[in-house]
């Protein structure tokens, strides 16, 4: 439980803080530019969030990958589940779609 | 009579509440089946519970329960769980335009629910001229309809899913997927809008997106599984940096 007070009071203070910052930039120094090392750190974030994700990826499909019918099964249903991320972008359906092509592969290899 | 897209006050949280069914939609499914992921990765329904109501962001939960699954060291769980969140750090600042005057205790309500699906809904709805008390009351029913919606899933997951497992047990293997699954649809995701935000230089992107995964693979493989994130996590920015500096030194 303390695990996850940690990452809840983390997660939860980089939702308030940057907003009560800049609640109380806009009303202190309207218009006013941001700094240049706001700017280039705002610029990095957004390749620290794919990059892990990219790696959690990888992390989490190597243990299905240890034989030759897990790959097979993995790699299948990978397909399904990158077209329908890719077609409707909604997180539910992508995994709903993911573990019943799994399960409906599984069932075959 | 009100003017289209002005809402009275005290209209704000129930139109905040039905701006969030779209988000209601997609957390459904999403939340039971980290309710089901978590169960399967050895938490009990109250804890599985307890982290969607405590730290109420999909891929922070599910990083944690796949980690928690491997028996990673608390610490690094904890530093992951972090990295996956350092992009609500964004969505505060961008926001904050359209919310206009808002007190502490205010902002410290409202920015528990600001998750993606929250800032990106918000940020397209919110209107810049409607009452600050509309505003408040319309982004805190907003949040309160994800929250909820997460946190009934999670508790249909953890409950309902075991008792599915016990019936089928070939679901068992299948439902271990769910993860790649989600990451597959937030990579997707982040690759997507990240695409649309540096149209004129998709390489660093797809540079950020390879070096990780390439970083990832080869650590895991040589037996440093659990560095293998927070690594990549760094050498992604970095490659993404380098291309972006390469670029702008041959322009």
């Amino acid at each position: 439980m303390l695990l996850f007070l940690s990452v809840g009071i983390g997660n939860y203070l980089m939702r308030f803080l940057p907003l009560l910052w800049a609640l109380r930039g806009a009303e202190t120094e309207p218009g006013e530019p941001r700094d240049a090392a706001s700017t280039k750190l705002g610029g990095l974030l957004p390749f620290v969030g794919m990059s892990v994700v990219g790696a959690l990826l990888v992390t989490s499909v190597f243990p299905e990958v240890e034989d030759t019918a897990g790959a097979v099964r993995t790699a299948t249903a990978l397909l399904p589940t990158l077209a329908v991320a890719m077609r409707f972008g909604n997180l539910g359906l992508t995994v709903l779609v993911g573990v019943s092509a799994f399960w409906l592969v599984s069932l075959l290899v | 009579m009100r003017r289209a897209g002005h809402p009275r006050k005290r209209d704000g949280a129930a139109g905040g509440l039905r701006a969030s069914v779209p988000i209601v939609v997609g957390y459904l499914p999403a939340a039971v089946a980290f309710g089901v992921a978590a169960r399967g990765a050895g938490l009990s329904t109250v804890e599985t519970v307890a982290m969607s109501l405590i730290v109420f962001s999909g891929a922070s939960q599910f990083a944690l329960a796949g980690l928690v699954a491997v028996g990673t060291s608390w610490l690094v769980i904890v530093a992951i769980g972090l990295v996956l969140g350092v992009r609500h750090i964004l969505y505060g600042p961008s926001l904050a335009p359209l919310l206009g005057r808002m007190g502490a205790g205010r902002a410290a309500t409202a920015a528990f629910g600001l998750t993606d699906e929250v800032f990106a809904v918000a940020s397209t709805k919110l209107q810049r001229q409607w009452e600050p008390g509309t505003k408040f009351g319309w982004i805190l029913g907003l949040g309160a309809g994800a929250y909820i919606s997460w946190g009934v899933g999670t508790w249909i997951g953890a409950v309902a899913g075991t008792a599915v497992i016990g019936a089928l047990p070939s679901l068992a293997p299948a439902l271990s997927f769910a993860l790649p699954a989600l990451f597959v649809a937030l990579l997707v995701s982040l690759v997507r809008s990240a695409g649309e935000a540096y149209q004129d230089v998709p390489g660093p992107v797809f540079g950020a997106v390879l070096a990780a995964v390439i970083v990832a693979a080869a650590l895991y493989l040589v037996g440093f599984g659990s560095w293998s994130v927070p690594v990549a996590g760094v050498i992604g920015p970095v490659v993404a940096f380098l291309i972006g500096m390469g670029r702008l030194n041959a322009d």
